[in-house]
This record gives C-alpha cells, structure tokens and sequence, in this order.
C-alpha cells in the first residue's frame, strides 16, 4: 500500500506520523519514505510530502497485504 | 581505555535495487570492513547472505530487518549467544528434489561447520508465494497461506525447541525476464529479495524469534555475462548455507527492557549507523536519526529518492564507503570529521534570533 504523510517539523514527529497513520490499516511489517514530493508549490511556505510504500498485516486473518 | 563498545548499524535496504549490495550478499566485503573499525557491528541478512558464500564475523549480529526496526525504535533489544538451534521450515511446493538437495545442504552444515539444526516442518499448505514490484520500482511479496507458515513455526518452536527459524519457500521460476536479465547482469533490482523480506518479517513479527529466507529455485541456465556480483547465487543449488550460518549465532530479541540481561544492546547503545544516501526513508533510519550519528553514502546508489535532508536528518555526507570507515574511526576517536578537513572556519557568535523571546516566553529575565 501508499500512504502520503506531511513531512513533520522533526524526523522523531514524521516517524509517528507515519505508523499512526498506517496502524489505521493494520500492523506494519515494513514501510519506507520512497520519495519526498510538494504538495503544493504555490502555496508559502511549500508543503512537502513524504510518500511511503508499506507491507501491513491484516488482523482479522493473518494474512498480508 | 573505551567507556563503552562503539556500535554501528550498516543497513542496505532490501529489494531497492542498491549498486552495492543489491546482488548476492554483495555488501559483505563492506560489513567486513567496517567490522575492523568497530567494536560491534549490526547488519542484516541482505548484507551478509551470499547464497553458497558466507563469512562468520566474529563482532557482527545477524538482525532480520522487522527485528532491526524494532530495535532502532528502542521497542526491541538484542542479546548475543554462542549458539541457536535452527529449525527449519519447508514449503510444501518444494518438489521433493529440490527439498533433498536443501535438506542435504542443511545437513552439511551439521557436518562441515558443526551447526545445530532441530528436525524439520513442512507447511501444511503450499504458501503460495506471490512477486510483486511497487510504484517506485523496489520489490516486494505475498504469501497465500501466511496461516501455514505460522503453524509450522509454532510446531517448531513447541515442539523440537527452535531458537532460530531458517524458511525455505518455493518462488516462482523466471523464464527469462528483462527484470532477470538485469539482475543476473548486475544492474537491476532483486525480483525476490523483497518477497523475502516479507516473510522473515512476519515470523518475527509473530514469534519475536531469529528468522531468516532462502527461496527455492530450480537453476538457471548458465550465462557467461553473469555479473561477480550476482554470482553467489549460480554456484550451487540453494541459497540456504549462508542463511544457517547467519542464524547460527543471531542474537535473541529481548522485548522487555525491565527484565534484560546486562549484555542486552538497545538503540541508545547505537553510535552510528550508515546508509546509502538515496535510501534515507526507511524506518530504521527515521528512527534513529535523532540519537545516531548517521553516515549516508552517496555512491551506493538505490531506486530510491529520499536523501537525509529531505526528511530532516542531520548526516555526514560521504562518497563512498572506504570515506565512511575514515568517518567511523575519526568519531570513536572523538575528533571533528571537519578537522581533517583543509579548510576549518572560524567560531561565529551565535546570531541572536528567537532565543532570548524563547527565555522571555518561560520566564526568564537577563
């Protein structure tokens, strides 16, 4: 799966940022930022994203997804 | 005198496709290296298995990489052994010769390094092991019967007292990719290497146990433009050796700090951790980026595009990894990688900025 994260005043921050948002989806195996991209040029200051690929198990019958 | 061991992390993603260590155990002529400078050294399969080839270093600790996460975020210790029994788990897919050779590779390990594997489990399914590439060209897997593989581990573990668990999954054979083509060339990214990850993932994920993979793959055709990269994986008929010897002697996970043995090493035990720069994203590296000195490598080029800047780590930058050893030594030693520099600027008064309305903020008056 592909997640978008805001990239976080810290990188402590973006690194709960990122398994928050993914324990909405299951429990992580792996996950990466695979590349940092703006949302928005125009806007000031720029807002940067981080996407993130991600393996996650799925509770309800093990299986991976 | 050391006050305490100086501890690096090398960590080379898997199936990202990496110039170094994107091959056969490619990046162990690194680990190797870097073993000399440091006093422990913590890496992870991808780096140090080469399929028939192996080395045994004496100061480095084999950490499955869902073991690894777990340990830069400061949830997972790790505890150094002299010996884990291996148990080994085989997919049922594996056709019966294929599963023989393994077997008789497992068994030459017994013999020829004196490693101790408990009597073997076959999966009560086939797992039906499934490849897969991801938008930004790194690799990754599923398995159809994830409930299969964790039942032969759990019968494992009860039943022969495993410490460590070797998988040896039947993977899908190529018949001759453009994806094969380039990695068996040196220059692609490893089809498996990320369905690999996935597995070894949730075994430990699961059992909080050593676990390492080595696919099951008939031979491949010879090709005389093989590159020595890749080579490691065409000299035999499995890739298992390197995974025994490795899990021979992995530490254990300790997931409880309260109740850790002194020699249990955590994150903050961590001094350095060096990675290649365009692979900074990973969540080891997020992790200890705040608390760890961290040595991105230029030259080590990846399919990824996430540099230390990008997402907001503070790394020395370095071309190559004969320059990261010189960064290794200079911090254990205590001196400023900019003192060995030519060019050292002068001390500046630090500019004022918001720090005085910061003191005011709290209270404080000067």
């Amino acid at each position: 799966m592909t997640i978008e994260v805001d990239i976080q005043e810290s990188v402590g921050r973006l690194h709960q940022a990122i398994e928050t948002r993914l324990a909405a989806y299951g429990a992580p195996l792996r996950w990466a930022i695979t590349s940092i991209e703006s949302a928005d040029e125009s806007a000031e200051p720029v807002r940067q994203k981080a996407y993130v690929e991600a393996v996650v198990v799925v509770d309800r019958d093990a299986s991976v997804a | 005198m050391k006050h305490r061991p100086y501890t690096a992390i090398l960590l080379v993603p898997t199936g990202v496709g990496a110039a170094i260590g994107g091959y056969a155990g490619d990046a162990l002529p690194v680990a190797r290296a870097i073993a000399r400078v440091v006093d422990r050294l913590i890496t992870h399969p991808n780096v140090l298995n080469g399929a028939q080839l192996y080395w045994a270093i004496d100061n480095a600790f084999y950490v499955e990489g869902y073991g690894l996460d777990q340990l830069a975020a400061g949830n997972w210790g790790i505890r150094p052994v002299h010996q884990n029994r291996i148990g080994l788990v085989f997919d049922q897919a594996i056709e019966p010769e294929l599963r023989l050779r393994h077997l008789q590779a497992a068994d030459a390990t017994r013999a020829t390094l004196g490693l101790n594997l408990t009597d073997y489990v076959v999966t009560d399914e086939p797992l039906g092991v499934e490849l897969r590439t991801a938008a930004s060209g790194a690799t990754w897997g599923t398995i159809c019967h994830p409930d299969s593989l964790l039942r032969a581990v759990d019968r494992l573990i009860t039943h022969t007292q495993a410490e460590a668990i070797a998988i040896v999954a039947r993977f899908p054979d190529d018949d001759g990719s453009e994806a094969l083509q380039d990695y068996r060339q040196g220059r692609g990214v490893d089809p498996l290497a990320g369905a690999e990850a996935v597995i070894s993932h949730l075994v430990v994920k699961t059992f909080q146990i050593p676990c390492a993979h080595a696919p099951a793959l008939l031979p491949l055709p010879l090709d005389p433009n093989l590159s020595p990269r890749s080579a490691a994986e065409e000299i035999g008929y499995t890739f298992l050796p390197c995974v025994l010897v490795g899990l021979s002697r992995a530490p254990q996970f300790v997931t409880n700090r309260a109740i850790a043995s002194d020699g249990t090493i955590w994150a903050d035990g961590v001094d350095a951790v060096i990675v290649p720069a365009s692979a900074c994203g990973g969540s080891a590296v997020v992790s200890l980026a705040s608390s760890t000195q961290v040595i991105a490598v230029a030259e080590n080029t990846t399919r990824m595009n996430v540099t230390p800047d990008q997402v907001g780590i503070d790394a020395v930058w370095v071309e190559s990894y004969l320059e990261a050893i010189g960064v290794l030594v200079a911090h254990q030693a205590g001196i400023s990688v900019a003192a060995l520099r030519p060019h050292l600027a002068s001390l500046q008064q630090l500019a004022d900025s918001n720090h005085g309305k910061h003191l005011q903020d709290i209270g404080c008056r000067c």
